[in-house]
């Protein structure tokens, strides 16, 4: 304790910069104080603990205990009947009764009939995103044939409409035979471990995980793949593009279809900022009848089973 | 439960004695815990852990405000809901694994290698249990002596509150202190974990 002072002053960093180098290379060579300031630091931490346990205690008998009064909205003041919400509600529900009378075709429907319904011109950007699919007849896996022109210039595909993160269906975990693939001991036992957060459902902890490894080794396609997956479950649809995108452009055989397909849903997650890349991948995809995700696409796209 | 009019109030009342504190805990559980359950479950449909989330930003908010470490960059509130959806998060990091999978592998905190490696954290994780069962071996007094400082209240109020002079809780804090570093040295498991560490 005979530098308890000192480490107090350390810790609370009320030390001037001079005084705070001169303890620092006194710490370097005087191993003693070094583990007194440590275990000084760690005892600050538990009573840091205490305190909040404490606290939480409280909390949870105050909870169960209620003072009689009826709660306040978070301004202190009681809450006030307001009438903006409401009028909001109203204009909204004209628009969109108005929208729907003037345009009775599903914005949504990705195959609707295109003679039905007003299209708004496309703008060049969009005729130049917007390949067009071949012209020829393609076959859904029930053999009936499909020849009709995407067209999303009003919305994207119906079944990307409530959330990209219904159609996800993540990889097995391992995704691929990876984790032999000669990395070193801690990048193999790091990336194992992101895997098993995957496993659990814990996104954030995998994603974490997963830049550890890559931050030791950039070239980690697996350890990209894991970002890129917590990513989008985690819906931090950019994070999950780019590294998708990453992905992609490694074009590693057997994968990279499996990779355009996650990143056309990252893509579709971000409706409609992405629209041309959305369309890119879209059209990619439907234009190639061996691409192994052209059939569930297509059921998507058709509702077709 | 006479309601606070701005958050000058909440944070002068949390920064005093046990009853101004239990006040303060009172209305924000009233007036403010609606709300942010209803932000937390927007994000994720779990009660109980929406829940704990609740308390345990609560309590941390409570304690910054209380020792002085809140700024002020925010309103409370908005502090407050921040806190609490960290706390969610982090409790999310730590679900239970499923089945076939070893519950130790999965807790460990982000971005190994930025802050210590695996072990390192794992080491200063189990010294912390071991100081938490030193302090419960801590008489009544001390303990009350040391969280209340911990909590940021000055050696005079600490007086008020423990009904002694104020040079006593001075000495007393100190003794407390050195009670609580005798018996962490008294563990020989924690010494060793410590020279582990440097």
């Amino acid at each position: 304790m005979k530098n308890f002072d000192r480490i107090d002053r350390f810790l609370k960093n009320e030390m001037s910069e001079k005084e705070r180098q001169s303890f620092l290379r006194e710490m370097a060579a005087d191993k003693e104080l070094a583990r007194e300031t440590k275990l000084q630091q760690l005892e600050e931490a538990v009573l840091e603990d205490q305190a909040v346990l404490d606290l939480k205690k409280r909390i949870r008998s105050l909870q169960e205990n209620p003072a009689p009064e009826s709660p306040k909205g978070p301004s202190g003041k009681p809450r006030r009947f307001r009438i903006w919400p409401w009028l909001l509600v109203v204009v909204a529900t004209i628009v969109i009764w108005q929208y729907m009378i003037h345009d009775p075709v599903d914005p949504g429907n990705f195959m609707q009939n295109q003679d039905t319904g007003e299209q708004p011109d496309p703008t060049p950007e969009d005729e130049k995103q917007e390949q067009p699919l071949n012209g020829e007849e393609k076959e859904s896996e029930t053999g009936k044939e499909i020849n009709e022109i995407p067209d999303i210039s009003r919305g994207r595909p119906q079944a990307f409409n409530d959330s990209p993160q219904f159609i996800y269906q993540g990889p097995d975990w391992p995704p691929k035979e990876n984790i032999e693939r000669g990395l070193s001991p801690e990048e193999n036992l790091g990336l194992l471990k992101a895997i098993r957060a995957m496993e659990a459902d814990s996104f954030i902890l995998a994603r974490n995980l997963a830049r550890g490894v890559l931050k030791s080794d950039s070239t980690s396609l697996e350890a990209r793949e894991v970002i890129a997956h917590a990513s989008f479950l985690l819906k931090d649809y950019k994070t999950a593009t780019a590294q998708f995108q990453v992905l992609v452009d490694s074009a590693v055989p057997n994968y990279v279809q499996e990779w355009e397909w996650y990143l056309l849903l990252s893509y579709a997650a971000q409706w409609p900022e992405q629209k041309a890349n959305f369309t890119k991948y879209l059209n990619l995809i439907l234009n190639d009848p061996e691409h192994d995700y052209h059939k569930a696409l297509l059921r998507y796209y058709t509702g077709r089973q | 439960m006479a309601a606070f009019e701005n958050d000058r109030q909440i944070i002068s009342a949390l920064q005093g004695d046990n009853q101004s504190v239990d006040h303060a805990l009172s209305w924000i559980i009233a007036a403010w815990k609606a709300p942010v359950m209803k932000l937390l479950l927007e994000k994720f449909a779990d009660e109980p852990a929406a829940e704990d989330a609740f308390i345990e930003g609560l309590a941390a908010m409570a304690h910054n405000v209380g020792r002085g470490a809140f700024r002020g960059d925010s309103k409370l509130y908005s502090y407050l809901s921040s806190i609490c959806v960290n706390k969610f998060l982090d409790q999310l990091k730590k679900q239970p694994a499923r089945s076939g999978i070893e519950p130790d592998i999965l807790e460990i905190p982000d971005f190994p290698g930025m802050n210590g490696d695996f072990e390192s954290l794992e080491k200063e994780e189990e010294i912390r249990r071991l100081l938490n069962l030193a302090f419960d071996r801590l008489g009544e007094e001390c303990r009350t002596i040391l969280l209340l400082r911990a909590k940021g209240v000055k050696p005079e109020e600490i007086a008020g509150i423990v009904n002694l002079q104020y040079q006593t809780v001075k000495n007393k804090t100190h003794n407390c202190r050195r009670e609580f570093r005798e018996l962490a040295m008294a563990n020989p498991v924690i010494m060793d974990k410590i020279k582990e560490l440097i």
